[in-house]
């Protein structure tokens, strides 16, 4: 798939800070890492210029738990499905938006919930799983959307 | 089977008009608007399927066949054939969601295989992503690109039905050279296991899908290299 708006920078630059460096982690695997395998992933997508990561969805480090600075896990997120194009029944699992997103979603909740290709649908089931993310989840979404002055 | 050249009710005929799946030169437009004002053309219709239907006296068919050879362009087939294909915008230019190019494709499976008699009317379209503008899920032979050069292949769709058909993915991942070779595969297959005028939706439902399944081996010769390119740019093998 292939989509006008979306700002793979952008995502790029939340999702980096996400990263808790080798200053932390001592040595960087980003192949076993939620955020090393965001940034891969989303490389590729700009490396490629595709949208779709084949098999992508398949390799997410899911055994990675992590503790991330929740904060910056929220930003990155709300800045993921700000970029979601809304594909609602044409929803793709290799999609770059739908892998970063999933990553970051196990690094904040722990967890994957079925995404339906709808960013409010996914933040009410958010806010169904843990209240107090979904909370913030909706505000920096609704604060950062398109006709909205931007978060600094 | 035979040409695409119907008389009508109204006395008129209508000559089907068929280009790459639907792609037009201006050179070939202009000489198409010409033309029709030459013969006589009441009026053309672009069709479903993505050809152009001429509706001239028929004292002008003739000069119609050269003016349409003259501009590279075929008329229609019909009957129990492989019709036209049918691909959607489906390149760099015409679509922002196009995973791959489905007019170099579209354009070879054509020209190899339409007008080929089959026990029914076969008709094969191409997408250039899941989401199908073409219809490829109910096509007889449907073909949905997944990457570049990289292909899902749907069979036994009908579409155009009071009793649609939704196809069944028999390939995943296979290149265009593939997406030919399996074609070539299921018609030799449908056209042993068909009865006179059966539908390979129906042929399918007969005899069962094992029949047309292509084998791992067969598939593994054709596998898009795109399939492993992440897990190779990830340095997670493949």
């Amino acid at each position: 798939m292939a989509a006008r708006d979306v700002n793979l920078e952008k995502i790029r630059a939340a999702v980096d800070r996400c990263c808790k460096t080798e200053a932390e982690c001592n040595k960087c695997e980003k192949v076993s890492c939620l955020i090393g395998y965001c940034q891969i992933a989303l490389d590729y997508s700009r490396q490629k210029h595709s949208f779709r990561i084949p098999r992508g969805n398949e390799h997410i480090p899911r055994r990675d738990f992590r503790a991330y600075y929740q904060p910056d896990l929220i930003l990155a997120l709300a800045e993921v499905l700000l970029q979601c194009q809304g594909c609602r029944d044409n929803h793709e699992e290799e999609c770059v938006i739908n892998i970063t997103r999933s990553a970051l979603e196990l690094a904040l909740l722990g967890e994957n919930i079925d995404y339906e290709g709808s960013a409010l649908l996914y933040l009410m089931q958010v806010s169904r799983l843990n209240p107090d993310i979904g909370r913030e989840l909706l505000q920096l979404y609704e604060k950062n959307k398109p006709g909205k002055t931007p978060e600094a | 089977m035979g040409d695409a050249i119907f008389r009508q009710r109204s006395g008129v005929l209508g000559v089907g008009i068929v280009s790459k799946c639907g792609l037009l030169t201006p050179a070939q437009l202009a000489g198409l608007g010409k033309l029709a004002e030459t013969t006589g053309c009441q009026y053309c219709k672009m069709t479903t399927r993505q050809t152009l239907i001429f509706l001239i006296p028929s004292d002008r068919l003739e000069e119609l066949r050269k003016g349409v050879a003259a501009l590279g362009l075929r008329i229609g087939v019909f009957g129990e054939i492989v019709r036209n294909v049918k691909a959607c915008a489906g390149n760099k230019d015409l679509c922002q969601r196009a995973l791959s190019d489905v007019f170099n494709l579209g354009g070879e499976l054509q020209d190899r295989f339409m007008n080929r008699p089959t026990p029914r009317d076969f008709k094969i379209s191409v997408a250039g992503c899941h989401r199908g503008c073409t219809d490829p899920y109910c096509a007889d032979y449907g073909i949905v690109a997944t990457g570049e050069d990289t292909y899902n292949i749907y069979l036994g769709g009908r579409g155009g039905s009071r009793k649609p058909v939704h196809g069944t993915l028999i390939a995943e991942g296979i290149n265009g050279e593939g997406a030919v070779a399996l074609l070539e595969s299921i018609l030799k297959t449908y056209t042993e296991c068909a009865e006179p005028k059966e539908r390979i939706c129906n042929t399918i439902e007969r005899v069962g899908l094992e029949r047309f399944l292509p084998s791992e081996d067969f598939l593994a010769k054709y596998r898009s290299r795109e399939e492993s390119d992440f897990l190779s740019f990830a340095g997670l093998g493949g």
